[in-house]
């Protein structure tokens, strides 16, 4: 056992080939170790392979090598089963859009996973996570019925709801003005501190400065670590990264 | 334009072919009635008469089948692509034109599908009409036929039929406000619309006239009157199915606690929410039944208020209800799948919020049954008015058994959800196996 939620080890990963390219590898020997708490933020030009990593450490993606483990399990060789199993207990996932189920209504959307997984979760708990992030005027609304923004705090008090160990976000605030993206992030930094982990995906670099840690990635691989960096940073380091592939 | 038109047929081929499959059955089965129509007209005397008598009951029967068949396929088709629809508007495209795109692509499809359809009938009518009517007196000497002119008449019809079925979509696609169908990721609800009151109002009224015209009728001829009656029922349902439908759904659905299973949990909500898709697949399903059910309980109530214990032969079951059955099945088939883009991008979420696959799987059947078992409800009660009016009609006590039409009935049933299980669960595995986290950034 070890103290991280989630560690990677020499993680690569290759597509297979499209019309006769060769293959490329789009990650490259990814290696990384995220503490309970912390909040990592992963920025790099595009295409790069941050979604792919974020998807390969989550184990919605299946890796070519290497290894990842999520509170302290090794997600290769499980079965899928297993693998859904760990991902209910212990993982809550944010993406940039169609974050819920179009038929499910906030609040069933918020109860969901805890449904999926046959635990009980209270009305209490549903409710007092949507008031968090100020929707419990909301809770009857169906996703068609709610903004871009109202939709992401959905997912984010689902995740609140749910209590996973480590949130894995793509772009949450990718589609958000800079108001609703600083009530998202304000809202992963809360889940942060509460002791859980956040893992995002952003090229938004005011929202990367609001992590612990910035890994910045290039071409598959982590090109440099910001600690506690300000926004300048990561524009200096996302630019040094750009200047590098080009 | 024509570009577009073409682009936008390839792009979307999943649903364009559902259509062009729908439109394909439904030639072959007009074919058939044509075919019966022309070997008459050219046989004369007493096949001519007979073929008439019997056309007449196909006629209706396929009509009625097509009309909500290939409407709500088509109604399914232009409402699933609202959103490109909106998107043609947000680049120029003015609302009329956006109009005369989806009549051209329906048409374009009627006329393509029709045409195979002809084509497909030409060797298969000989056979199914010989054998349809092996057990019938002088039709050996027929020889059946199926001329240009048939043709030409099948390939109007379908025509007719898709660019009616598909001018209520056309209207609001062109109408619709771009932004509210782009902020709609679901297709919108379809409400009771003044057209589907007057064509309610319409079958309501020959339903009570056929009703009002059998008592005093023989014993022995209340078997095609009371034929009709079933369909009619159907085709009342399904025009009024706004009304009732989602309620419908949402209440027998409810006899499962949902503490159950998540999977009907999901599919509970699924198939009540998205309930002009759920329509789409439930209503062909349920003029099936009211098809099947209703000829064996005519058939019934006819057979025992009279000593001759005469039963339908294959042949006359095949003709009667083998095209309707087969485009009933068909559309309903194909509604499931046409559908089934937005089905990936739930799995996909579903994955990802930690179902296993046996969830999302489980989920799929639900949904299958569901759309069965609503149809059941429904078509049951077609039978069963069937059922009640011979009755009364016949003026004759409780028969003994209702053995025929239930069995009838219940081979539809279990037939379709054969179709239908493997409908939702293929599109849910191709989704499962494909990169899940994909399907939920991209468009
Ligand atoms: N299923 C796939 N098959 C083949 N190649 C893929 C597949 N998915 C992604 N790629 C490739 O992998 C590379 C990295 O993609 P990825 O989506 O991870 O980039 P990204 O860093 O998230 O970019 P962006 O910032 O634009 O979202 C890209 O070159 C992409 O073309
Ligand atoms: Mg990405």
């Amino acid at each position: 056992m070890t103290d991280h939620v989630l560690e990677a080890q020499s993680v690569t990963k290759q597509f297979p080939p499209v019309d006769d390219q060769p293959p490329t590898p789009v990650l490259r020997g990814v290696s990384l170790a995220v503490f309970p708490g912390e909040f990592v933020a992963i920025v790099g030009p595009s295409g790069s392979g941050k979604s792919t990593l974020l998807y390969c450490l989550s184990g919605l993606e299946d890796l070519t090598s290497g290894e990842v483990s999520i509170a302290g399990r090794r997600l290769s060789g499980l079965s899928r089963r297993a693998q859904a199993k760990i991902r209910r207990d212990h993982v809550g996932f944010i993406f940039q859009s169609y974050n819920l189920i179009p038929s499910l209504s906030a609040w069933e959307n918020v109860a969901l996973p805890a449904r999926l997984a046959k635990r009980a979760i209270s009305a209490e708990d549903v409710s007092r996570a949507l008031h968090q992030v100020s929707l419990g005027d909301r809770a009857s609304h169906k996703p068609s019925a709610l903004s871009g923004g109202q939709q992401q705090r959905v997912a984010i008090a689902r995740v609140l709801a749910t209590r996973p160990d480590i949130v894995f976000a793509d772009e949450p605030t990718g589609a958000l003005d800079t108001e609703a993206s600083t009530q998202v992030l304000d809202l992963l930094r809360d889940v942060a501190d509460s002791g859980r982990s956040v893992v995002m995906v952003t090229h938004d670099l005011q929202a990367a400065a609001r992590a612990d840690r910035v890994l910045v990635l290039r071409d598959g691989a982590i090109h440099r670590e910001l600690l506690r960096p300000t926004a300048d940073d990561v524009f200096d380091a996302l630019a040094h990264a750009r200047k590098a592939v080009a | 334009m024509r570009r577009l038109i073409l682009a936008d047929l390839l792009d979307n081929s999943r649903v364009w072919l559902g259509v062009l499959l729908v439109m394909i059955s439904t030639a072959l089965v007009a074919a058939v009635v044509a075919s019966d129509i022309e070997t008459g007209v050219t046989a004369g005397g007493n096949v001519a008469l007979a073929l008439y008598a019997i056309s007449g009951v196909i006629i209706l029967f396929s009509a009625v089948t097509a009309i909500i068949v290939l409407g709500s396929v088509t109604a399914l088709a232009v409402t699933l692509h609202q959103r490109a629809y909106a998107l043609w508007q947000l680049v120029g495209f003015r609302p009329g034109h956006v109009r005369a795109v989806v009549h051209a692509q329906v048409a374009i499809l009627a006329v393509l599908g029709s045409g195979i359809g002809c084509a497909l009938a030409l060797p298969a009518v000989g056979p199914l009409f010989r054998f349809s009517f092996a057990s019938t007196a002088d039709f050996d000497t027929a020889t059946p036929r199926f001329g240009v002119l048939s043709a030409a008449g099948v390939v109007l019809f379908v025509l007719l039929l898709a660019v009616a079925s598909s001018a209520r979509g056309a209207r609001r696609a062109a109408l619709t406000p771009a932004i509210a169908t782009l902020r709609e990721a679901d297709v919108p609800r379809v409400p009771m619309t003044g057209k589907r009151w007057i064509t309610a109002t319409i079958m309501v009224g020959l339903l009570a006239w056929i009703v009002s015209t059998l008592p005093g009728t023989a014993v022995e001829r209340l078997a095609v009157p009371l034929m009709l009656i079933g369909p009619l029922v159907a085709g009342i349902l399904a025009t009024m199915g706004p009304l009732f439908m989602a309620p419908l759904v949402r209440a027998w659905t409810a006899l499962v606690p949902t503490t159950w299973s998540s999977a009907w949990y999901l599919a509970r909500n699924t198939t009540a929410s998205h309930i002009s898709r759920s329509a789409a697949v439930i209503n062909p399903l349920v003029v099936a039944t009211a098809l099947a059910g209703g000829l064996y309980a005519a058939n019934d109530t006819v057979r025992a208020a009279t000593t001759d214990a005469g039963s339908l032969s294959a042949g006359t079951v095949v003709l009667l209800l083998g095209g309707p059955l087969v485009l009933s099945l068909v559309g309903a088939t194909v509604s499931v799948f046409m559908s089934s883009r937005t089905r990936e991008r739930e799995v996909a979420l579903l994955v990802a919020t930690g179902a296993t696959w046996a969830t999302a799987i489980r989920a799929a059947v639900a949904e299958a049954l569901i759309y069965v078992g609503t149809a059941a409800l429904l078509g049951v009660a077609a039978v069963t008015v069937t059922r009640i009016v011979g009755l009364w009609a016949a003026g004759t006590g409780l028969p003994s058994t209702v053995s025929q039409p239930a069995t009838a009935v219940a081979v539809i049933i279990c037939g379709a959800a054969l179709l239908m299980v493997p409908a939702t669960v293929i599109p849910t595995l191709v989704a499962l196996r494909r990169n899940a986290p994909r399907l939920l950034t991209g468009e």
